[in-house]
């Protein structure tokens, strides 16, 4: 390597600037080339979690729980008295689900087993106001084994939380569309959404007598 | 001291002055000098992070935390017998603070920084030519502002007494 002041030898210079020129080669000699120790980091993973009705965890958010697969699919029905049949008077139907409390934090969010508890998650990394879509499948009809149906748009729901008062809920009310896969709500990313629900029967015609089943699927879709 | 000064600058060609301004000004704040760490290896280099809570909390919210060791060997050789103090720094980045939280084993010091800081992780005599150590290191960022892979550059910056 050259040095910087090739015009001028050291012995020629004061002491001072000698030693300048000293100091000067000595960083040139000896200066290390800039490194670093390098690490690529990537976002946390986009997760999704849905539970209606009966739901399992390992302890609460708060406390670094996590979520648990749950198979359960809960029932929600009613008898609906001789006298009061096709009245058109809304039959309040009960629910065979125990699950009372948010995973979110431990509150008692939902009186079971007239409320079903629905609620969940959408995990994603990056900041767009992306959402996932909660919707419901619906069938045509609630059939009897005698192949005598009830339309599911004879099913509405209520919708509420302990503590929330009037407030709106991110799963609004509504009635079942029969036959189709029916929008629900949105669920904003990053966002922990829950409601109850209170499901009646609008009891609008006469049908035969019978036990009528259907079931419906509620799906958290992620664009 | 001024007119000294002005007299050899007077002296040199140009290149020569910018020299002589360089020394002085390192002379009077305590030069720093970048430390070269290649030998340095980091035993994760490709870092999954995760989040801290499964799912969006009131406390800990969409924090990410990814945790790795760095086997840290810094090459102080230029620096030996001369007191100094030696400095990891992460540069700022604009999708928001990275945070590093580490411990060693002992022979520098356990510490945390933001992205944009510097920390001190040794101060006293080079007594070796390379200094090593083992750093269990804690990476914690906005998850919702980490969208995509992102390159951390841990450099090592050398304090000397004059």
């Amino acid at each position: 390597m050259r040095p910087l002041i090739p015009s001028l030898s050291p012995s020629r210079r004061p002491r001072a600037a000698q030693l300048a020129w000293r100091l000067g080669w000595a960083a040139a000699l000896t200066a290390p080339a800039a490194q670093a120790f390098i690490i690529d980091i990537s976002p946390g993973p986009v997760a999704v979690y849905l539970q209606v009705g009966n739901g399992s965890f390992t302890g609460f958010f708060g406390s670094g729980g996590t979520p648990l697969d749950n198979s359960t699919v809960n029932r929600v029905s009613l008898t609906v008295p001789a006298t009061a049949l096709g009245t058109g008077v809304d039959q309040s139907m009960t629910s065979n689900s125990t699950q009372a409390i948010s995973f979110y934090d431990g509150f008692t969010f939902c009186n079971p087993p007239n409320e079903v508890y629905i609620g969940g998650f959408y995990r994603r990394p990056g900041s767009p106001n992306q959402s996932a879509v909660l919707s419901v499948q619906v069938p045509a009809a609630l059939l009897s084994s005698s192949a005598n149906s009830i339309p599911f748009s004879q099913i509405r729901w209520t919708s509420s939380g302990n503590g929330d008062g009037t407030a709106a809920q991110p799963v609004p009310a509504g009635s079942f569309v029969a036959g189709g896969t029916q929008f629900l709500a949105n669920f904003l990313r990053n966002t922990w959404r829950e409601s109850c629900l209170t499901f009646f029967y609008q009891n609008d015609q006469i049908v035969p007598a019978g036990t009528y089943n259907g079931r419906v699927t509620y799906t958290l879709a992620t664009p | 001291m001024k007119s000294r000064i002005a007299h050899r600058l007077a002296s040199f060609s140009g290149m020569a002055s910018v020299l002589w301004l360089g020394i002085l000004f390192a002379d009077a704040h305590a030069a720093t000098y970048p430390v070269d760490d290649s030998a340095s290896q980091v035993l994760t280099p490709n870092l999954k992070m995760q989040w801290e809570s499964v799912a969006p909390s009131q406390g800990i919210g969409n924090r990410v935390i990814g945790q790795l060791v760095v086997l840290v060997r810094l090459q102080l050789a230029p620096w030996r017998d001369r007191n100094a103090r030696v400095f990891m720094t992460l540069p700022a980045r604009a999708e928001g603070a990275i945070t590093a939280t580490w411990t060693t084993r002992g022979f520098l010091q356990s510490g945390s920084l933001r992205s944009g800081e510097r920390a001190l992780i040794y101060a006293g005599r080079i007594a070796a030519d390379r200094l090593e150590d083992t750093l269990a290191l804690t990476l914690t960022a906005d998850g919702t502002r980490l969208e995509r892979v992102e390159r951390l550059e841990f450099r090592f910056s050398i304090e000397v007494d004059e």
